[in-house]
């Protein structure tokens, strides 16, 4: 496996933002709590992208890629744009987490699971498949998509790190 | 939405008494003399959240705490993790911390303690009536904390109201971040009550 700094192009995706590369890129995202980042692959023409979404649902907002309903629909135009088909999108998702606790140990928002919830729908609805995860519990996650060969590393505090 | 210089300065008064009051308290807590910077009103994109701290893959606390009445909002406090230490060991006076549900529990009063010293100064100011919730907390990367404690806040906007404070506590320059964010929307009373006019 090249490491990151054998490769070329390494792009950094802000929360409400996406990003879409070829076989030279790593996509990043870095601190997600209860948000989502979904990183979609082509392995065969070998390009992906990535949206970090923040909510379910857009109630009608201007930044689509905020939002989970209308993020992933997005990305996937702009993956179509430079030679990816949908049929052979696979995803990857990571983030939801529940971030704040009560002194009484108490998960106090729930936003990290709705989130959840509603990337898996709107995968299921579209017709990609989930072929790795890592998401909900309790702490904040890095992750790192490398378009080479569709890998996502996961990196925290908590745990060592992962590849999914 | 609208900031004008005027409304800015009048934040700024507010965040400064709140803050001044707040630094008092803390003093008491650690006996330690404390130096806050000037307070900033910022209007901050939310996309740059995550790193207003700094580094968003930084180990750091942070103490959240709801306010509602007349206002309502958000307070965090936001310490790096080696601060917490050091901060706590002050709080306890002893170079030996306690067990961890200790350390959680004065990390809580310190939250409420901060908090109820900053919304009573607003509250004598101003004259409104504004009440905190129990704190809740978290320890992580910066980004992931700080994008998840507003996260409700972003369902329709795609800009965050911060009034920011920094605390520099004694000889070790402890550094605490104190945020206070107002829902935007229920500005407009605070606006009303000191000057008549209107924040839209």
């Amino acid at each position: 496996m090249p490491s990151p700094d054998q490769v070329a192009e390494k792009l950094v995706v802000k929360m409400a933002d996406h990003a879409v590369g070829d076989e030279n890129t790593v996509l990043a995202t870095l601190g997600l709590g209860s948000c989502i980042g979904i990183a979609l692959y082509d392995k065969f023409s070998k390009v992906g992208g990535l949206v970090h979404i923040m909510l379910p649902e857009n109630p009608g907002g201007k930044k689509i890629v905020k939002y989970a309903d209308t993020g992933i629909p997005f990305l996937i135009k702009e993956l179509e744009n430079i030679g990816a088909q949908k049929r052979r999108l696979s995803a990857k998702i990571v983030g939801g987490a529940g971030m704040f606790k009560s002194e009484s140990g108490d998960s106090v928002m729930k936003i990290g699971e709705r989130n959840i919830e509603a990337v898996k729908a709107t995968l299921k609805n579209i017709g990609i498949k989930i072929i790795g995860s890592d998401v909900g519990k309790d702490y904040g996650r890095s992750m790192y998509f490398y378009l080479d060969d569709g890998r996502v590393e996961v990196k925290s505090f908590s745990r060592d790190l992962k590849t999914i | 939405m609208d900031l004008d210089q005027n409304k800015k300065d009048i934040l700024k008064e507010v965040a400064n008494i709140g803050a001044g009051n707040a630094a008092t308290a803390f003093s008491g807590m650690i006996g330690q003399e404390i130096n806050m910077t000037v307070p900033k009103v910022e209007l901050i994109d939310i996309q740059d959240l995550p790193s207003i701290t700094g580094d968003e893959e930084e180990y750091i606390a942070c103490i959240m705490i709801n306010f509602s009445g007349e206002i309502s909002g958000k307070i965090l406090l936001v310490v790096d993790m080696e601060n917490v230490e050091r901060m706590l060991k002050l709080i306890f006076s002893t170079d030996e911390l306690p067990e961890k549900s200790m350390q959680h529990s004065a990390l809580n009063e310190l939250g409420n303690i901060l908090s109820g010293a900053y919304l009573k100064a607003i509250n004598d100011f101003t004259d409104l009536d504004l009440d905190q919730s129990v704190p809740a907390m978290a320890y992580d990367m910066a980004g992931a904390v700080l994008s998840s404690s507003v996260i409700d806040y972003s369902q329709t906007e795609d800009f965050i109201l911060l009034l920011e404070t920094e605390f520099i506590a004694g000889e070790e320059k402890l550094e605490l971040f104190y945020f206070f964010i107002p829902e935007k929307d229920s500005l407009n009373f605070l606006f009303k009550k000191l000057v008549g006019g209107n924040f839209a």
